[in-house]
């Protein structure tokens, strides 16, 4: 076989890099920190340079397709194998640039950690899955990897393990990501019986309309749907991402804002063929996302925990995503919308994080108030580069988001039910306002003006605690390179957005600038930008968010419109409440006790029986003579 | 010359038997030599037997049959005597002076059952039944002690004579039903003897005797106070020998039986199960050993009569290897019992604690052997339990198989009582207990051929086969 | 099924080596604990060295009964000494292998009684390796008693938490389950009118339904019990709990998987008919099983609890997947066994290491052990996280093929078992969570990590995991070869 080709040997050196890296970390250089921070270096920055290599250099008009048998049972075939296509190259880029931004920004980040080498070894695992998941060539493939990113983020975020929330949230993430996934394995298990291949290529082609009745196209969509609500957030399951902050905040940027959450998008753009084969399934999506996008955001104007408003905003990014390709699916559109948000959500959504986990770092908290009135605009760097990354979030020109916004919208715009587009509108206003609340609050803070704000409480210190470095002053060169880097792409994607559409789809169309919409989406951004200004930004501004106008909605958003009460409700009533109790009992009562129930039974049988044995020696002669008499009596009415 | 060849086994036994009633004349007993002597004349015995093995001929006008089959019993009823006199070494229950009746009566009744395994003849059978019987009802109160030995020795005595009279009566019809008196001769007319009432109420009244040696319900009131009640000894003999001698007689009545007898088998089928079943249950309850190992060889009765009622090759094959496989393994949890219990006392189950620590031979063999009589492999038991259920199923008997089964795993639960308190229990106020050499050497032996011919049972397989052959 | 006879009968050698290893062990003094510990590895060792050997020397292309050894036993009742190796239980035998070898180790720091323990533990795997090797029903049966009946002992001496009474219930279940045994093997051998026990011999004849029927399931309910089959499971978490770590895992990783392997082996291979007939309450109750297992085991606090009941909700898949009749199936559930009996064998040994130094199992007691010993806790948490089906470990191929199958074959049944999965997955995490992370009990900070030599063990174990969880195809390819003519035959 092809070991000789190059793109072949950079596939596998890809993968098996951080494999390797994880290995070797985990069994032998767990103890000594900076041997594993270079292992694990190597193994990301070498996958980094083949990446933009492969993007570069490679002509991928007709997709490049490597597999091989992994596993061959009888109706069960699993091939081991790589795709390389538009899709995956630049998911294949975004993933590489920024687990190795993240790895390096780490350096300073996670420095003097008991568990550094750990970290490292889980950054490697995590590289490993997510770059299998991108240019894997199957479906199933993609979904072990994906199992496997779910493991990584695990480990990640639970990676203090001594605090208690911090498990607790680990834990949270798995389970809720695994109830996604069975359906998403569900699906694959119909496709395998009733289409009978699981390979991307085929599966994204025609033929799948033709072999399958369309409820069943509708069924396996829903289910692999189902994986995707899993690991991008969706409404009703997002509830693992907001406590995910509770992980180190590099793994917050990487795993939860750019990739990994990303992963569930990008599965969408994966098979979008098979999806748009469905326009069930289209319109269930573009619900669902529209839910999440509303959602999430009005929950983020209300979060005090910096990470927890960049938590909001990621999931309802990602819902906007998911709207713009369910409605390019449904307007017989192109991909590219949604795929070139999440591109540029990658770069921008990440540059938040980190910037927050410069602050987090150098304040020992996680609250932005707090933060703002202990002196955050002074590290300048970050300050910077914060206000640049909300701008794009945002949606003001000539920011990535900008561009990348105004196509999801235009995508929103073909479908004839307008009110997408008005609830899409509504998003992106929600999405100003809150950002620009964190980036007033930061810019003109107002000691003293805040204690009126619910869920901010002055002089709080969690966080993870401890790694505080409260005196120490500066930026460490290792964290404020990645955020130079990342700004700049978030300066300049915009104007990649041809290029890009180029490369995705093979033609790029200038699209006709709708003008009504341009002005709308403007406006929408700009109005909430002032309105933020008005409350948080202004000298005289009372430093309480307009919500506060009605407290009833207020507080339903701080509970985070009650999700977690209803999955903890759930939990407690259904698993623990109903069937564990009444299986444990049964378990007791009804099998054991049967079980002893017959054993005493046969001992005191043996009791009962016992007093045929008595002293008297008449008695027994007697029975004895009896039961003769009975057998006698019994053949000759047996003859 | 040849009949005195024929009849040597017997003859041998009566020489010594004779030597012992003088050996008891004398005032003043030795005890460690009479031991000896009767330790030696065993051993003679087993020679003389052994070389009588390939004798056959008929003796006596017809009465008497020597063959394969006879011979092989005497040979396992020589083993057993001299077995039971191995650990006869410290009579501690027995007065000295009654040592060398003990002996007497240990082998007049050995002769009784070497006669009863080659009689074929109504009468003798009778007379040779009961002169085994007596000479047990004799041994039985020979203990000293507190009237218990007296209780169970009336029992004994009661039961056994109401059972021989049933069998007697038994005898009487079959003879009036056919008019004659020899086994040979009853064959050809078993046809209407069964079709006729009388005849299989004779039949059936016929094997009381034997039932009754064989302590199958409902003849089996005697064996728990009589287990109890004997000398260890005692005990160890009447559990072992008795019952091979018992089988054999069955399985040589049964023989003239193949091919016939199908009501018949009814019975058995019901006197089988509800005695193992009883006999387990019963079992379980026990604290005191021997008696709940006599209830087990209640059971044990009802699963030789499994392999008695198939009324085939294959099912006598069976019995034969289970009784012979049955002699041994009881015989090894007696011997240990014996070994334990020097003073002779009957033993309870919570007195063999800590036996692993006081002695580990002796806890690895008692082991051995309750695992071999509730049939785990690798042991004898197991394999001749296997080889009984074989021969019921091949005839159909799918129930009775179930039942056996099921009854196994009652049984094994008692057992496991025992290994229990043996193996698991501590209790440092017990002494250790000390085996002398030959002991030692008899322990390995027994848990040799427990184990060994429980994986390789070709041999006893083929010898148990050319024995029952030479009975059809 | 074609025969290919052994040049040098490594079979048996395989066989007899715990035999002779038990037999110089009589003869050790018990002191001499260093001897006894290296004779029994020895001796393991052996039968492991060779284990490996015919697992990789089978020819799968060959096919068919490979190392074929055949001698008459006992002529009147057709016994005969037959054994031999097919790609059904080549992957049992190195499994037995693999987990008696760790086994011992694991119990190197054992010092009550230790030459007995090695005995009876000899005792026992030659029992193991008796079952699975065997083509003879007699023997089968002789075997499989054998290695069951010691459990009795093991627990008694060397058990913890409740242990008379778990070794009782333990030993009388599976001897009930021998009493349904028995009448279910007589009833072939009789019924076949053959007069032999060997199994490929009577596989030939074609038996009455209904007698096809009653054997089977007299069959499958007889070893069924062993493999934790739902209802007749209880034993098996007492067990567990009781018995000592190397016992526990003998008995999970090895011992449970001889009734599911039975049940295969006899009821499926010999009764195909009935096999049919009672497919569905097969997948049924396998059904049950694994959910119930898994909801079972939400509730439990000790930590060898929850494993017990793991282990019941995974042999149900092992059961499910042999209900499909399919190849993807029987792959499934044999690959299921082989991985299922590593990760057990890998929970308990990490779980005794830590009850040995703790004397606890409660999680709400434990807490925080990765921070006082994290070598011994990334063990546990592999073995937990193989649980939940975490890919990259051997057991997510095997429950893949299975579930997959049994969709295609009883939908109902294998998305209840699929949604199981969840609950899988919290009530392991759960576990890893309470025990392993948190603030540690402070009465516990003393104790230090595994020593790397009882991290040995662990680690082959975990190697065996993850190499047959990348190269999957290594073992599904050699129980195809098996399963594709075993299913034609029936």
């Amino acid at each position: 076989m092809g070991s000789c080709d190059p793109v072949l040997l950079g596939c596998l050196t890809t993968v098996l890099l951080p494999l390797f890296a994880f290995a070797l970390i985990m069994i032998f250089t767990w103890r000594r920190p900076n041997l594993s921070l270079a292992i694990s270096l190597t193994a990301s920055t070498v996958p980094l340079i083949i990446a933009w290599t492969f993007f570069f250099t490679l002509d991928v008009k007709t997709p490049i397709v490597y597999n091989f048998n992994w596993l061959v049972s009888d109706a069960v075939k699993v091939p081991f194998g790589f795709l390389l296509d538009p899709t995956s190259l630049i998911m294949l880029v975004i993933v590489a640039s920024i687990s190795w931004l993240v790895q390096v920004y780490s350096i300073g980040y996670m420095g003097g950690d008991p568990g550094f080498g750990r970290f490292y070894a889980d950054l490697s695992l995590f590289a490993l899955a997510m770059l299998t998941l991108v240019i894997s060539s199957g479906l199933l493939q993609l979904y072990i990897a994906w199992e496997l990113v779910g493991l990584a983020s695990y480990l990640l975020i639970g990676f203090w393990y001594e605090k208690f929330s911090a498990s607790e949230a680990g834990k949270k993430a798995f389970v809720v990501t695994r109830f996604g996934d069975i359906g998403f394995f569900i699906g694959l298990v119909f496709l395998t019986l009733f289409y009978g291949s699981l390979d991307i290529a085929t599966v994204n082609s025609a033929a799948v309309a033709k072999s399958m009745p369309p409820w069943l196209i509708t069924t396996s969509a829903l289910l692999i749907f189902c994986g995707i609500m899993g690991k991008s957030a969706q409404f009703p399951i997002h509830v693992w991402l907001p406590d995910a902050m509770e992980g180190p905040t590099p793994v917050s940027a990487l795993l939860h804002s750019a990739t990994m959450v990303a992963a569930g998008v990008y599965l969408l753009t994966r098979i979008f063929p098979f999806f748009a084969a469905s326009a069930t399934a289209m319109t269930v999506i573009l619900c669902i996302s529209t839910i999440t996008l509303i959602l999430s955001s009005t929950i983020g104007m209300v979060a005090t925990d910096i990470k927890q408003v960049w938590a909001y905003s990621t999931i309802s990014q990602l819902g906007f995503m998911a709207m713009g390709l369910a409605a390019a699916g449904l307007a017989s559109g192109t991909l590219f919308p949604g795929y070139y948000h999440l591109t540029t959500h990658a770069a921008f959504k990440a540059l938040l994080f980190l910037c927050s986990g410069v602050f987090i770092h150098h304040f020992g908290t996680n609250d932005f108030f707090t933060m703002a009135t202990n002196g955050g605009r002074k590290l300048l760097i970050p300050m910077v580069t914060i206000t640049i990354a909300s701008l794009a979030l945002a949606g003001i020109f000539p920011f990535s988001g900008f561009f990348s916004k105004e196509l999801v919208l235009t995508a929103l715009a073909h479908l004839d039910n307008k009110l997408w587009l008005i609830l899409g509108l509504f998003g992106a206003f929600l999405t100003a306002y809150y950002s620009f609340r964190v980036i007033f609050v930061m810019l003109f803070p107002k000691p003293g003006a805040y204690g009126k704000v619910p869920g901010h409480v002055e002089e709080e210190a969690h966080g993870h605690g401890g790694h505080g470095h409260g005196e120490e002053h500066g930026v460490p060169w290792v964290m404020s390179l990645p955020l130079l880097v990342l700004a700049g792409f978030t300066l300049i994607l915009g104007f990649c957005q041809g290029y890009l559409e180029k490369f995705l789809l093979g033609e790029s169309h200038p699209h006709a600038m709708n003008y009504f919409l341009l002005v709308a989406a403007v406006s929408c951004a700009v109005g909430g930008i002032a309105l933020a200004w008005f409350d948080w930004g202004a000298k005289n501004a009372k430093c309480v968010g307009f919500i506060q106008k009605f407290p009833a909605l207020q507080t339903f958003f701080i509970q985070k419109w009650y999700m977690d009460h209803f999955w903890r409700w759930f939990l407690n009533t259904f698993i623990y409440g109903t069937f564990t109790r009444l299986f444990t009992l049964n378990d007791r009562r009804v099998v054991d006790g049967g079980v002893d129930a017959v054993a005493f039974s046969t001992i005191g049988s043996g009791r009962l029986l016992s007093f045929i044995q008595t002293a008297f020696v008449q008695l027994n002669l007697l029975f004895m003579v009896l039961v003769l008499a009975g057998v006698g009596l019994y053949l000759l009415m047996g003859r | 010359m040849m009949n005195v060849m024929l009849f040597g086994p017997e003859l041998y036994y009566l020489g010594a038997a004779l030597v012992f009633f003088f050996l008891s004349l004398r005032r003043q007993p030795q005890v460690k030599g009479d031991y000896q002597i009767a330790l030696a004349l065993a051993a003679g015995g087993l020679v003389v037997t052994t070389l009588c093995l390939c004798q056959h001929g008929e003796l006596f006008f017809k009465a008497y049959r020597v063959d394969l089959f006879s011979q092989i019993f005497k040979f396992a009823l020589a083993l057993g005597l001299f077995l039971v006199l191995t650990i006869s070494h410290n009579l501690a229950q027995i007065e000295e002076r009654f040592h060398a009746e003990y002996y007497l009566f240990l082998t007049t009744t050995t002769i009784g059952m070497m006669m009863l395994v080659s009689s074929v003849e109504l009468l003798t059978i009778y007379v040779s039944l009961e002169l085994s019987s007596y000479s047990l009802y004799i041994l039985v109160p020979l203990r000293k002690g507190d009237g218990i030995d007296v209780e169970a020795g009336i029992k004994y005595l009661l039961i056994g004579a109401v059972s021989s009279g049933v069998m007697l009566f038994g005898l009487s019809y079959i003879f009036g039903a056919t008019h004659t008196t020899y086994l040979s001769e009853i064959l050809p007319r078993l046809p209407q003897l069964v079709a006729s009432p009388i005849g299989l109420l004779g039949l059936l009244l016929a094997m009381a005797g034997f039932f009754f040696k064989l302590s199958v319900f409902p003849f089996h009131f005697w064996a728990p106070d009589v287990y109890q009640g004997a000398a260890n000894q005692v005990t160890t003999f009447i559990a072992t020998a008795s019952k091979a001698a018992a089988v054999a007689l069955l399985l040589r009545l049964a023989a003239m039986g193949v091919g016939y007898g199908y009501s018949f088998t009814k019975a058995l089928v019901i006197l089988s199960v509800v005695s193992m079943t009883l006999g387990n249950l019963v079992a379980i309850i026990q604290k005191d050993l021997k008696r709940m190992l006599a209830y087990s060889s209640i059971a044990h009765a009802g699963y030789v009569l499994i392999g008695i009622l198939t009324l085939q090759e294959s099912g006598y094959i069976a019995a034969v290897y289970y009784a012979v496989a049955y002699l041994v393994m009881n015989f090894t949890v007696f011997m240990v019992i014996s070994e334990v219990a020097k003073d002779g006392r009957d033993l309870q189950i919570s007195e063999l604690s800590g036996l692993w620590r006081r002695n580990p031979l002796l806890s690895l063999s008692l082991i051995v052997g309750l695992f071999a009589l509730a049939g785990v492999p690798p042991s004898i038991g197991f394999t001749g339990k296997l080889l009984l259920f074989t021969s019921a199923m091949n005839q159909g008997y799918f129930w009775l198989v179930l039942i056996g089964a099921v009854n196994g795993t009652i049984s094994l639960y008692y057992y496991l009582r025992v290994v229990y308190a043996s193996y698991f229990t501590d209790d440092p106020s017990l002494p250790m207990v000390v085996v002398s050499t030959p002991t030692r050497i008899l322990n390995y032996a027994l848990i040799a051929i427990v184990l060994g011919f429980g994986v390789f049972p070709d041999r006893v397989v083929e010898l148990a086969k050319l024995a029952v052959k030479s009975v059809l | 099924m074609t025969e290919h006879a052994a040049s040098f009968p490594i079979l048996t050698c395989m066989l007899l080596s715990p035999v002779v290893g038990l037999l110089i062990l009589l003869f050790i003094k018990e002191e001499c604990h260093c001897c006894i510990r290296a004779v029994s590895l020895v001796a393991a060792g052996i039968s492991l060295g060779l284990a490996i050997y015919t697992f990789v020397a089978y020819d799968k292309s060959l096919g068919g009964l490979q190392f074929v050894e055949k001698y008459e036993w006992v002529k009147t009742f057709g016994i005969s000494y037959f054994v031999g190796v097919e790609g059904l239980n080549a992957p049992m035998l190195l499994l037995t292998g693999i987990v008696i070898f760790t086994g011992v180790l694991t119990m190197w720091e054992l010092t009550l009684r230790v030459k007995e323990f090695f005995i009876f533990m000899l005792a026992l795997v030659t029992g193991v390796f008796g079952v699975f090797m065997t083509y003879d029903m007699f023997f089968f049966f002789l075997f499989y008693e054998i290695a069951v009946v010691p459990m009795y002992i093991l627990i008694l001496i060397w058990g913890s938490t409740r242990k008379e009474y778990a070794a009782m219930k333990l030993t009388l279940y599976l001897m009930a389950g021998s009493g349904l045994i028995i009448p279910g093997i007589l009833m072939l051998y009789s019924a076949s009118g053959l007069n032999t026990f060997n199994m490929v011999a009577l596989h030939g004849v074609h038996f009455s339904p209904w007698i096809q029927k009653v054997a089977f399931i007299l069959l499958f309910f007889g070893f069924g019990v062993l493999a934790a089959l739902w209802p007749f499971h209880t034993w098996s978490p007492v067990g567990h709990v009781a018995a000592p770590t190397a016992v526990s895992m003998l008995h999970a990783g090895v011992l449970m998987k001889l009734g599911s392997f039975a049940i295969l082996r006899v009821a499926m291979f010999l009764c195909p008919e009935g096999f049919q007939y009672w497919a569905q309450l097969m997948s049924l109750l396998a059904t049950a099983g694994i959910v119930y297992g898994v909801f079972v085991g939400l509730a439990q606090t000790d930590l060898k609890y929850v494993i017990g009941y793991s282990s019941v909700s995974h042999m149900g898949i092992v059961i499910l997947g042999l209900s499909t009749g399919t190849v993807d199936g029987l792959n499934g559930s044999v690959f299921q066994m082989f991985a299922h009996g590593i990760m057990t064998a890998l929970f308990f040994s990490s779980v005794g290491y830590i009850y040995d130094r703790t004397h606890t199992r409660d999680i709400h007691q434990l807490g925080g052990f990765s921070k006082i010993m994290p070598v011994a806790s990334a063990f546990f948490i592999t073995a937990a996280l193989c649980g939940a089906g975490v890919p990259g470990m051997a057991s997510f191929w095997a429950e893949l093929l299975v579930f997959i199958a049994s969709v295609k074959v009883y939908p109902v049944q294998g998305m209840l078992a699929i949604a199981a999965l969840v609950v899988g997955a919290l009530f392991a995490l759960r576990v890893v969570q309470s025990t392993f992370f948190n603030t540690p009990n402070p009465k516990f900070v003393h104790f230090e990590d595994v020593s790397p030599f009882l991290a040995l063990p662990r680690m082959m174990l975990i190697a065996t995991l993850l190499f047959f969880g990348f190269f999957p195809q290594t073992m599904v390819g050699l129980i195809k070869s098996a399963v594709v003519p075993f299913l034609q035959g029936m």
